[in-house]
């Protein structure tokens, strides 16, 4: 699976380090004294991913909980995120991570306790009576590879101390074992990020199909488990209504419309960098069918009355089906 | 032209024998056959670059540039005497990694790390390990250069030694330069069979027959083009429809019925584009009436509309009042909330 595996020296002899090298298959081991003294040295092109992926096993050290930008979440708590990886396996073509890191190698940070420890300072200092968020997968999948990664069960018994705060998971993998394994916790959130099947398959490379998604999520559910849903992003083709509304359908016909915590819907947008990327690695792709403009926050995205018309139209899609509301959000608009 | 350098005659020798090459007029390290040239650019980053400069501004333009010769092979992956395809292309220098890096255009098997000095010292040479396979001393350059003239660039490196080796294997790889350079002669005419036949797969872009086409235009066709492919649609259907035979026989200037052709290509990609498009004139055609223009925001994210006009009597402020009073600033916000369009 990975090339090399980079481990940080201070990490040589801990026990998260051995049970990963036992687990992972890889060509061989090279110890380091720091990650940075290699991640993000050099730029290494995106799409080297599928056939020359390192992977760095690191202390995560600096601001390892930041605070959300505007429109990230739900309004009206604040929304924070925090960083235990650095990129993904899948291959997502609109992805900003190929832009972003300037590697595609994965870096995992195995000191999940201070990530806990900084989120533990965060919530005392925040007023009791207000909820607050917390979100893995800003920067990697927070469940693609959680089966052998192994933090799930500290992030729970950590939520399960402060029930005011809440920790969104956020995936495109169906890898739900280690949540299966677990009590639900009102508080803890798997939110799957959806598109039709025909995008998943053209645009959102190896990562599992919408059905298999849908079986996922409605087992989550049976089980009691919390879930959400991300309709992000929104890419214009000639069927989209259609193909939205018969998403729609298959999603009620997973699960209730009421058994879904949230729902966010966001059109398709990329940093300048990022789009170039986009069009690099991926000139084929139908994303490049889209009128984009370059808009008011600098971000590359299709005109306004367009991506208007989307959010209205796929809002409406979601009323039709039932889905209240309040449930509905835009992200990132 | 195809255009192949090497860093020194020795790694070169079996190509200079095998081809009947002429040598260049102008460069002394430079020589030419049919559609083939070949260049000695000599050791080291500068001045391969100013090598390779000089012989592509001087030859016929070139479609790919290759380079070829030994390399130094870091670690276990990589066997010593085995030719392999580079992938991407890392530079060191003064003991740093540079960032930025180059892909070169076949997919390549390892990374190759260009440094400025010789890596002699085996601890030097372990702080490369974790960006590349192998070390050379002008490829990153050579694939700078390349980039600048937007020529693919391609590198095949045979492994001679490991670094560290010292002046006993300096004497070593000159002895052993015949072997080298047939070996990479033959990889060579292997690999170029193959790609002679991969460049007659490309298909030139060819543009509507009987249409006229400025250059604008003609780059703008080719870009509706691909989206159409990518959406499986059929240009060539498009000029049976009778509105585009209509036009084709209209009196119309040739680059209006070019642009009306360029049009629907550009709206079947997005309807919404045609309504806006639409819109848009309907709102501006008052404006002209009363020599007067209106701008809309290019990017249609704001509602901020510029109104530039030019009145010489008291009725062209009338009319100007009077356009300005019938346009509904309402429905412009109800566009921008897309509530206006309709696919």
């Amino acid at each position: 699976m990975f090339n090399k595996v980079f481990v940080e020296n201070s990490l040589r002899d801990h026990p998260r380090t051995q049970s990963l090298l036992d687990k992972l298959r890889y060509q061989s081991v090279q110890y380091i004294s720091d990650y940075r003294d290699v991640f993000q040295k050099v730029k290494k092109p995106y799409l080297q991913k599928r056939n020359n992926l390192n992977l760095f096993l690191a202390e995560k050290s600096g601001q390892r909980v930041k605070l959300a930008p505007d429109a990230y979440g739900q309004a009206g708590e604040p929304h924070y995120y925090f960083v235990h990886a650095y990129n993904c396996i899948y291959e997502c073509k609109y992805c900003y991570l190929q832009g972003y890191f300037h590697s595609p190698d994965l870096v995992w940070f195995l000191n999940h306790e201070d990530i806990i420890n900084d989120m533990e300072a965060i919530i005392r200092d925040h007023p009791s009576e207000q909820g607050l968020w917390f979100h893995a997968g800003e920067f990697s999948d927070s469940l693609a590879l959680a089966h052998l990664t192994g933090e799930i069960p500290l992030y729970w018994e950590f939520f399960g101390k402060y029930p005011q705060a809440k920790l969104e998971l956020r995936t495109k993998s169906v890898n739900i074992k280690p949540i299966l394994e677990l009590p639900p916790l009102d508080n803890i959130i798997t939110s799957f990020s959806l598109s039709p099947q025909d995008i998943t398959k053209k645009i959102d490379l190896k990562t599992p199909s919408l059905t298999h998604r849908l079986k996922a999520l409605a087992r989550l559910v049976e089980k009691g488990h919390k879930i959400a849903l991300h309709l992000d992003p929104i890419i214009y083709t000639p069927t989209v209504l259609e193909d939205y509304t018969e998403m729609a359908s298959q999603i009620c016909d997973a699960i209730s419309v009421n058994q879904v915590e949230y729902i966010s819907i966001g059109v398709v947008r990329f940093t300048k960098d990022v789009y170039h990327q986009v069009e690099k690695n991926y000139p084929e792709s139908i994303i490049h069918n889209g009128d984009f403009i370059t808009s008011f926050d600098n971000k590359i995205r299709y005109p306004r009355p367009m991506r208007q018309w989307l959010l209205s139209h796929i809002e409406q899609i979601l009323l039709n089906k039932g889905f209240p509301k309040t449930s509905i959000y835009q992200c990132m608009e | 032209m195809t255009l192949l350098v090497f860093a020194h005659r020795g790694e070169a020798q079996a190509f200079l024998t095998y081809f009947p090459w002429q040598p260049h007029s102008s460069i002394s390290q430079l020589w030419t056959y049919q559609d083939y040239a070949l260049l000695i650019c000599q050791e080291g980053l500068d001045k391969a670059a100013i090598s390779l400069t000089q012989a592509l501004a001087l030859l016929p333009p070139c479609q790919r540039v290759i380079n070829m010769g030994i390399a130094a092979g870091l670690d276990t992956q990589v066997t010593l005497d085995k030719i392999y395809e580079v992938r991407s292309i890392y530079r060191q220098q003064d003991g740093e990694m540079v960032f930025h890096s180059f892909t070169c255009e076949q997919p390549g098997q390892v990374d190759l790390i260009t440094t400025y000095q010789r890596i002699l010292d085996p601890e030097a040479a372990a702080q490369l390990t974790p960006f590349g396979s192998l070390i050379d001393r002008e490829a990153w350059k050579l694939a700078q250069v390349c980039q600048y003239f937007k020529i693919p660039f391609s590198a095949y490196k045979l492994i001679s030694d490991h670094p560290g080796e010292g002046k006993i294997l300096c004497d070593h790889i000159k002895e052993m330069a015949p072997h080298y350079s047939q070996k990479l002669l033959d990889y060579y005419l292997e690999k170029n069979e193959n790609a002679g036949q991969q460049e007659s797969e490309v298909t030139h872009d060819d543009l509507p027959e009987d249409w006229y086409f400025t250059k604008a235009q003609a780059d703008l066709f080719h870009q509706y083009r691909q989206k159409w492919q990518r959406m499986d649609y059929h240009w060539e259907e498009l000029l049976q429809r009778p509105d585009l035979k209509e036009m084709k026989s209209s009196k119309k200037h040739p680059k209006a019925k070019t642009k009306y052709l360029l049009d629907q290509m550009k709206y079947a990609c997005n309807p919404m584009r045609e309504q806006w498009d639409q819109q848009l004139e309907q709102w501006s055609k008052p404006f002209r009436q009363v020599n007067a223009q209106i701008q809309f925001d290019p990017q249609l994210e704001n509602n901020l509309v510029r109104l530039r006009a030019q009145f010489s009597c008291a009725d062209d402020i009338e009319r100007l009042r009077a356009a300005l009073a019938n346009f509904d600033f309402q429905a412009l916000n109800h566009f921008l909330e897309g509530k206006s369009l309709d696919v």
